[in-house]
């Protein structure tokens, strides 16, 4: 029987997930006024792709440190040319973005499906040292931790930048209005598109870092999503490090619930859709501090 | 016809309106003018139901409106303008002009579906009734262009037709001229005399077209910073000194 | 949007007159194509009642999303779950209870309304992304605890729970004169729904509800109408729906399934009875017709998420837009123009027996070698057709 803060470590850790997703699903919010339902789906691809990469039998067996380099940056691609060539042209019409979004989770998943089919990925080496760390006696591996503070590392600079460099008051600027943004130079195409680079980078590291841990699976999937977009909506879709903490949370508190055993332990999901639901009906906005800026059509 | 005592409002710390009371009584045409955030079309907003006032009453043929909810406002005999367009985009000019007469519709939501007699004899009705809307604004020509379409002349045009279908008591027009061409102006104030004329209707007008103000009210209210500072017929309330120096412009110094 | 916008009121004026011309051959040829759809399959196999029966279902489903997220403008995710709440109502009340087959279908249509109501209300304060988050939630909830609860499953497992379907609907062709009946039905009312007054006050709303409400229009009745039309029609064809198909399970009514209607009708047509029409032909084309070939099955899905891109981007009106717009475009220049338009139906179609007759390798190869074309035609359509532009 473990201890609740043996119990609480595990939760943290394995929100740490959800909080690279949700940080990806918030930032992309920020940017584009649409929350990325594909976000998961993109995760998973390049999780796939990391998979293909690196796997010593079925894959090209490069060495994990190349390999988990190379699927960030493919990650980033994905984001950047996602945001180009679609996101970028639907700048006004909320509905079309949503859409899209679930366009691409639908297309990947169509392309995917077949192919991720009962792949167990349990023979992937994991990237850093296979070191288990005992905090509070609870013995949790050191990328799994990795994750965690990745998370939580990304989303203090992102936000950090966004506000005070001059690269983050483009970004912003292109968020709210990007034709006057535009008239001053600032070149919204590349900017937003870097931000949505940056967003499924996360996700794509999120889901590398994690495979030697679980099963590739599109229920899972399904599961992560649920959660990481719980904890974006806890940020009100706005705030970077709220989202990061909230997804922490969610990890911690399902944690807590699966050791209390059944009933709780199946009602986990069910408990993450009554907080989804609960916020929106009480309005995401209420959940944002009154210095962000009021996004635009979204 | 409209009786508003006393109306306030206030959004934070600023007094957006104080103490405003006006009359329009039957058939006249009652223009409103002041300068740029005077309050004249929060005054509308209050009267139309997307504000509730702080304090004071709007009686509309005795009716307290600020007990009514916008669609039922609608419903005594309120029509209203607004200073951005609000058509419906893709909807035909037809069409548009058809959800005018919306509320004109009594038959249930199963009559329409299952296309029983009695609707349909209605649907008839409210056809043949925005033929004479058209007929009266000269839109012939475009019925079946989509409102997106239109250039903002002929949208503004549409937009007053669309109010004046719903056979309103009481219109609002707030603006009606802004971002119209000279032209189309002048033919706006002959227009709304029709309008007036033809269906008994009661004008409370927003504008800064002075001309078509003068050739059309009957009477004028002058507004600054959420007060009435004037009131009467249109040449004396545009020459009363306190109206000009806060609208009109101050009179050039003498050398 | 202008110039489009624009383009759609050029053609418009003399719209009057041409409809009375063309409405007396429209209406023979309406009939007739009835009659042969419903008259083909019954001469033919049972199998082919079957599919029938199911694309007669599909249109039902798909009429919804018409009526909810074309009409109204309000955007479901959770559509595939009123089938199921139908499916397992006409369970619990048909199969557990007993009741006779009438009763059990009202009581499936009417075990909707509660769920679209609860869903509505709320519904009111969301917009677009957030309505779809809510409805994806909800599925997701109904499909993990209500479908799969014991009240409802009573002691079946939740992988299936069997429907034995009345004497009156046995024979599968039985059951495909019913959802034929259902289908006609519902395409009358939602046609209907569009030309009469509860129609334009749908539109009224999605399009500005702002202006709605000045206009008398009561923009909360109209919103949870909608809604509870939507899930009306889903629920009474989903009772059929699991005799139909004879053993129903809660993953079969889930988000998944939800979002695949609502491509189908977007690509089909959001805004008419056609486009339903469509999107369920495609829809058993790949669910039946083309099961087990997983290639097959795989391409034309890409396909249709294909069109999907081009109808977000440019043809909200899905293909049933794309096919006028094609047409207009060709009687420009007739000569010139009709063997494009032939050409390019033609080359999928050939694409699509190809891949079924043939190896799935060399029909994708081909696949992707007409997409390609397509995309370099279009990019140079103003060069090559410069003249006639």
């Amino acid at each position: 029987m473990r201890s609740f803060v043996q119990v609480s470590i595990l939760g943290v850790v394995a929100g740490g997930v959800y909080a690279l997703l949700a940080f990806g699903i918030v930032l992309i919010h920020r940017v584009s006024g649409v929350l990325n339902f594909a976000h998961a789906t993109l995760a998973m691809t390049c999780t796939w792709c990391f998979f293909y990469l690196s796997d010593q039998d079925s894959g090209l067996g490069i060495p994990t440190p190349a390999g988990l380099l190379g699927t960030v940056a493919l990650g980033f691609v994905f984001g950047y040319v996602l945001n180009r060539v679609l996101f970028v042209r639907m700048a006004n019409e909320a509905v079309t973005k949503v859409l899209a979004t679930l366009w691409v989770a639908g297309l990947l998943a169509q392309a995917l499906f077949p192919v991720v089919q009962g792949v167990v990925p349990a023979q992937l080496a994991t990237t850093l040292p296979p070191v288990n760390v005992k905090i509070a006696g609870a013995g949790v591996a050191l990328q799994q931790l990795a994750v965690v503070v990745l998370a939580v590392a990304v989303a203090l600079v992102a936000h950090l930048v966004l506000k005070k460099t001059m690269a983050g008051v483009a970004t912003r600027a292109s968020a709210q209005n990007a034709p006057v943004a535009e008239l001053m130079g600032v070149d919204t195409l590349k900017v937003t598109s870097i931000a949505w680079g940056v967003a499924v980078a996360s996700a794509a590291a999120a889901g590398a870092l994690v495979v030697p841990f679980t099963y590739l699976d599109l229920g899972s999937l399904a599961d992560s999503l649920l959660r990481a977009i719980a904890a974006s909506l806890l940020a009100g879709l706005v705030d970077l490090r709220l989202a990061v903490g909230a997804a922490l949370f969610i990890g911690w508190a399902e944690a807590q619930l699966l050791a209390l055993g059944p009933p709780f332990s199946g009602a986990a999901s069910l408990i993450v859709s009554v907080i989804v639901l609960a916020v929106l009906l009480v309005g995401p906005d209420r959940f944002v501090l009154s210095r962000y800026e009021k996004l635009g059509p979204a | 016809m409209l009786e508003v005592r006393g109306v306030c409002l206030s959004f934070g710390g600023v007094q957006a309106l104080h103490d405003v009371s006006l009359d329009v009584g039957r058939h006249e045409v009652v223009g409103l003018v002041g300068p740029n955030g005077a309050g004249k079309t929060t005054l509308f907003n209050v009267l139309s139901g997307f504000l509730r006032a702080d304090a004071g009453s709007a009686r509309l043929r005795g009716v307290e409106l600020c007990d009514c909810y916008p669609h039922e406002r609608i419903a005594l005999g309120l029509g209203r303008t607004f200073q951005n367009v609000r058509l419906f985009p893709r909807l035909a000019v037809f069409e548009n002009l058809l959800v005018a007469l919306h509320s004109h519709g009594r038959s249930s939501a199963m009559a329409s579906l299952l296309r029983l007699p009695a609707a349909r004899t209605e649907e008839r009705r409210l056809r043949d009734k925005v033929e004479q809307v058209i007929d009266l604004f000269g839109l012939d020509y475009y019925r079946h262009t989509p409102a997106a379409a239109l250039s903002y002349g002929t949208l503004r045009l549409v937009e007053l037709a669309v109010v004046v279908a719903l056979g309103p008591s009481l219109l609002l027009l707030d603006e009606p001229s802004s971002g119209v061409a000279q032209k189309e102006v002048e033919a706006l104030g002959p227009l709304l005399r029709r309008v007036v004329d033809d269906i008994g209707a009661t004008v409370l007008i927003i504008e800064h077209d002075i001309p078509l103000l003068l050739s059309l009210s009957d009477r004028l209210y002058a507004l600054e910073l959420g007060e009435v500072i004037a009131s009467g017929r249109p040449k004396d309330v545009l020459e009363d000194p306190a109206v000009a120096e806060s609208f009109l412009g101050r009179a050039p110094e003498r050398a | 949007m202008t110039s489009a916008a624009a383009r759609l009121g050029e053609g418009r004026v003399t719209r009057l007159e041409s409809i009375l011309s063309r409405r007396l051959p429209r209406t023979t040829a309406l009939v007739v194509g009835l009659a042969v759809a419903l008259v083909v399959p019954l001469a033919q196999s049972p199998f082919w009642s079957f599919v029938a029966a199911l694309t007669a279902l599909y249109v039902v489903f798909g009429l919804s999303v018409v009526v909810l997220t074309g009409l109204s403008g309000q955007i479901s995710l959770m559509q595939f779950t009123y089938v199921g709440v139908g499916a397992f109502a006409a369970y619990v009340a048909g199969e557990r209870n007993g009741l006779p087959l009438p009763v059990a279908v009202v009581i499936a249509g009417l075990a909707t309304v509660p769920v679209s109501v609860l869903v509505g209300v709320p519904a009111l304060r969301l917009r677009g992304m957030y309505l779809a988050i809510a409805t994806l939630t909800v599925a997701d909830v109904f499909v993990r605890q209500v479908f799969a609860s014991r009240a409802v499953l009573g002691t079946a497992s939740t992988t299936g729970a069997l429907m034995t379907r009345p004497s009156v609907i046995e024979s599968d062709r039985a059951l495909y004169i019913a959802a034929f009946a259902l289908a006609c039905f519902a395409s009358w009312t939602v046609a209907g729904l569009r030309k009469g007054r509860l129609g334009r006050a749908f539109l009224a709303v999605r399009e500005n509800d702002d202006a709605a409400t000045a206009l008398g229009v009561n923009v909360v009745k109209y919103r949870i109408l909608a809604f509870v039309l939507a899930g009306l029609y889903p629920g009474v064809g989903g009772a059929l729906y699991a005799y139909l198909i004879g053993g129903i399970a809660p993953l079969q009514f889930g988000f998944t399934q939800s979002l695949q209607l609502l491509f189908g009708v977007i690509v089909g047509g959001l805004f008419s009875v056609t486009g339903a029409v469509v999107a369920a032909l495609l829809a058993v084309l790949q669910v039946e017709l083309f099961k087990g070939r997983v290639g097959l099955v795989t391409m034309v899905g890409l396909l249709q998420l294909g069109v999907l891109l081009v109808v977000m981007m440019r043809k909200p009106g899905g293909l049933v837009q794309i096919a006028q717009d094609a047409v207009a475009w060709a009687r420009l220049s007739p000569t010139r123009r009709w063997p494009v338009v032939v050409g390019a139906v033609v080359g999928v179609v050939v694409t699509l027996l190809l891949a079924y007759h043939r190896q799935d390798m060399a029909a994708r190869v081909l696949g992707v070698v007409l997409a390609a074309t397509a995309v370099v035609l279009y990019r140079l359509r103003r060069r090559l057709f410069w003249s006639a532009a």
